[in-house]
């Protein structure tokens, strides 16, 4: 890649090697340089920083799209819930409930399907529902509650709780003990974002633990690695360009709209 | 970004599950609002919101790992933003210059002054770029996307692409540098 000069001749520009700009574009500081280029660099970091609050919003709105076109039978509905979402996400925000307040009220409302489904005999295979059948921790002996675990296994259904919380209530700090102790689990409460983003699904490889009697097999890693195809035809676009079993390069993706009056 | 999980997670979402969803939602939905945010109208969140009906609804018909997945949603993305710049352009008003490059941010040289590293200020700054490069250089650093997808997305050569990231990022440092910027 050659460098580029400044086709205005003005010398504004300040001179920055082609491998510094590219590591600025990745968020790196070049090992030397003014300081306003570190400083582009700094900025450049910014904007893959942890997720803001009001980036959180529209979390609701996107589960209930995600919810009403992927709603299943109720035949094979009613099937699922012991094993997917019901036990594995709401048993995993179980030990959070006692301490979690109203949010916790929005998450288990739907978990008042519970009772009516008995809880499998063996614990199914996630480090979660493993410790969600345990004792829910008790207040301590002054009646302080001293809520869910944030750093172990509840975390999970804790980053749930906290994310309705963001979604429903964003305005109203959550003040439950559990949300103090996922707070401090964070390192701090702007950091839970960050910290929840990288909490793994119980059911993923990412979970912390390997829990016993998993013998499902992974999905095979790396489907593609490709890095310059093209992008697929966004969807809703129209019938014919809807993403097909391959993505193919499709060429310009858009044309800019015209500004006509 | 990268997850060593997505292929599990996007074969659960596209099988229904809520969580493995949320995850991809979490991941993208904030990169998401930072990339929309360029677009001048104030209307990140919903057209960000606007995208996911979208990718929602062709969920189950994508294929691909998680580069072309973020490319996909990005692109679903700026076609809404897209969308949004045309709806305001049947305003009556008079267009100077290249309309293609007004379609997208309007910079406003006002906006040139980096108060924090927030994010939402560095899309600011972003803003005071010419379009072009104020959009390669979100898509290449908020989307994470290589070189060769965002010049498929802008419909530019990848040298063009690189060109136009390059200028932003000396642009910045100029703007930067005349506003005495000390650390």
């Amino acid at each position: 890649m050659t460098d580029f000069t400044d086709p205005t001749g003005s010398g504004a520009e300040p001179e920055i090697s082609d491998a510094d700009l590219d590591s600025m574009l990745k968020g790196h500081r070049p090992l030397e340089g003014a300081p306003e280029v570190q400083r582009v660099a700094d900025a450049m970091n910014a904007l893959t920083s942890p997720p803001e609050r009001s980036e959180l919003a529209g979390y609701a709105k996107a589960m209930t799209a995600y919810g009403s076109t992927f709603a299943q039978p109720r035949s094979r509905r009613v099937a699922m819930i012991p094993s997917a979402t019901g036990l594995r996400a709401l048993a995993s925000a179980a030990g959070a409930a006692v301490a979690l307040g109203g949010v916790a009220t929005i998450v288990f409302a739907s978990g008042a399907m519970g009772p009516a489904h008995p809880t499998p005999v063996a614990p199914v295979a996630t480090s979660a529902t493993t410790d969600a059948a345990k004792p829910t921790p008790k207040p301590d002996k002054t009646g302080t509650p001293v809520g869910p675990d944030a750093s172990g296994p509840a975390a999970f259904g804790l980053c749930n709780a906290w994310t309705h919380h963001q979604a429903q209530d964003k305005d109203k700090p959550g003040s439950s003990v559990a949300f103090r102790n996922l707070a401090k689990a964070a390192g701090g409460e702007a950091k839970i974002a960050a910290y929840c983003a990288k909490i793994p699904h119980p059911g993923s490889s990412g979970a912390t633990k390997t829990p016993k009697g998993t013998s499902t097999s992974r999905t095979p890693k790396g489907t593609s690695t490709s890095k310059s195809k093209a992008p697929a035809t966004p969807p809703g676009q129209s019938k014919t360009t809807l993403p097909t079993a391959t993505l193919t390069t499709p060429g310009p993706v858009t044309t800019l709209p015209t500004n006509a009056p | 970004m990268a997850r060593e999980d997505f292929a599990e997670l996007l074969s659960k979402a596209q099988a229904g599950d809520e969580e493995a969803f949320s995850r991809l939602w979490l991941d993208l939905n904030p990169r998401l609002v930072r990339y929309l945010s360029l677009e001048p109208g104030g209307h990140a969140e919903d057209l960000a919101a606007e995208t996911w009906i979208s990718v929602i609804k062709g969920l189950r018909r994508f294929r691909g790992n998680e580069v072309e997945w973020r490319a996909w949603v990005f692109t679903t993305a700026r076609r809404r933003a897209l969308d949004a710049a045309r709806r305001r352009s049947r305003r009556p008003r008079e267009v100077l210059g290249d309309p293609s490059e007004q379609a997208w941010a309007v910079p406003d040289r006002s906006l040139g002054v980096l108060e924090d590293l927030s994010p939402g200020s560095v899309v600011a700054l972003l803003s005071t770029l010419p379009a072009v490069q104020a959009e390669v250089l979100a898509l290449r650093v908020i989307a994470g996307l290589p070189v060769e997808t965002v010049a498929a997305m802008v419909g530019k050569s990848p040298g063009a692409v690189r060109v136009s990231a390059h200028r932003g990022l000396r642009t910045l440092a100029a703007t930067l540098r005349s506003q005495g910027v000390t650390q």
